[in-house]
């Protein structure tokens, strides 16, 4: 299989993973917020979350596992099956191997967690400490770890929670809230919280991002003021823009829509589907410029 | 006016993309792009500007007629965990270039070549 081939495979692991996660934070933090809620509208929302943040788990740890996989093909050179045999190898001899192994296994003991609860209460804390533990591996695989367990790595670990705290609950409403309701009594406080978490993980996204960007890239943005020519700057410069129209249609349903609630119930759960599809294509847009290769300044 | 912009986007991109610099790149290699060597080096010797994983790097030398050369797999360098080293054959008088693959340490595979002269 070409290196092409394989980077592209490598990308659509990346990308399902991050949106798994995303999900898997998204219906761990809508059971949350709705966990005092009474409403049936409310208890059919956290019933849908239950059932989202088993196949978020379970998206994320087949995309975890794949990407391995792929990973094994592309670093032996070796055909499929013997490729794999080395990933004991990889996972002895690599920082990523490491870390990806860690992932692995919060995923598998998350997905444990929710089976075995099928019919008791969602065990919301455990599975808050497992997802952040699947923030800092996946924080800690990256160049962020690279020279050991420091601050740079648990300002990417805050950086991994926040974007998927910020996307995932938009894909969790999305997909989780009854459709046809208007929520009168539960609905408006949602939104309100809602709208809090989103402004709270935005805040920290940029705020994480930009320092870690800036640590990374030794303080010069060079390879985005000169990338617009390569298909790494169009990808940058797309994700940029579905960034803005999220945070767009995030400040639109915020300031224009929420304080006509729950009146305008429709018109919320409308843009938020908008919002939530257009926060799904930055996350792809993300792991196609995390995979490719910056251009050479 | 346009510079001030693109610099406002980039670090507006900077901040929702902190992971995109994360990359393994060439730094510094012996032979040096476009040296005229006087004989056949040993070994051709990389330098990163992050630590890489030797043991899935890669580092292949076409000569200017399209011949292949086999390079050993690359080592790491003991002195600098940044660096890799790969033994070569002796090589006759000519154009190569070294087409090399580097494997950082979040598992993203890089690639580049560079040419180098042997004179007679």
């Amino acid at each position: 299989m070409d290196d092409a081939t394989l980077a592209a495979l490598s990308t659509a692991a990346s990308a399902a993973f991050d949106v798994g996660f995303a999900a898997m934070v998204g219906a761990l933090a809508t059971r949350a917020l709705l966990n005092d809620a009474a409403s049936d509208w409310a208890l059919r929302c956290r019933r849908r979350c239950r059932r989202l943040l088993l196949r978020a788990c379970v998206l994320a740890l087949a995309a975890s596992l794949a990407w391995m996989a792929v990973q094994a093909v592309s670093l032996t050179e070796l055909p499929w099956g013997e490729a794999l045999l080395a990933v004991g190898g990889i996972v002895r001899d690599t920082p990523f191997g490491r870390a990806w192994a860690v992932v692995v296994l919060a995923l598998a003991l998350a997905i444990a967690l929710v089976v075995a609860h099928q019919r008791r209460a969602t065990p919301l804390a455990s599975l808050a400490v497992l997802a952040a533990i699947v923030a800092a591996a996946h924080a800690s695989a990256g160049h962020a770890g690279a020279n050991g367990l420091g601050a740079l790595t648990l300002v990417m670990a805050v950086h991994v929670l926040a974007t998927a705290s910020w996307a995932g609950p938009v894909f969790a409403a999305a997909l989780c809230m009854p459709r046809g309701d208007v929520p009168t009594v539960d609905g408006p406080d949602h939104a309100r919280r809602l709208s809090m978490l989103a402004t709270a993980s935005l805040a920290a996204v940029a705020l994480t991002g930009g320092a870690s960007a800036w640590h990374e890239s030794g303080g010069t943005l060079a390879p985005m003021l000169t990338s617009t020519r390569t298909d790494w700057g169009v990808a940058l410069d797309v994700k940029l823009a579905l960034v803005a129209v999220a945070i767009a249609l995030g400040g639109f349903n915020r300031f224009v829509v929420m304080p006509s609630l729950p009146s305008g119930w429709r018109r919320f759960e409308r843009v938020l589907r908008i919002e939530a599809v257009v926060l799904l294509a930055a996350l792809v847009a993300a792991a196609v410029l995390a995979n490719g290769e910056p251009p050479v300044v | 006016m346009k510079s001030s912009l693109r610099g406002a986007l980039a670090t507006l991109a900077a901040t929702f993309s902190p992971l995109v610099f994360a990359h393994a790149s060439l730094v510094d290699s012996f032979p040096a792009k476009d040296q005229v060597m006087t004989g056949s080096p040993a070994e051709i010797h990389l330098t990163f500007n992050e630590h890489v994983e030797a043991r899935y790097c890669r580092v292949k030398l076409v000569s200017d007629a399209g011949k292949n050369f086999d390079t050993d797999r690359p080592a790491a360098d003991k002195a600098n965990p940044n660096a890799i080293v790969a033994a070569v054959p002796v090589l006759k008088p000519g154009i190569y270039r070294a087409h090399w693959t580097a494997v950082g340490s979040d598992g993203h595979k890089t690639h580049g070549d560079f040419s180098f002269t042997v004179a007679k």
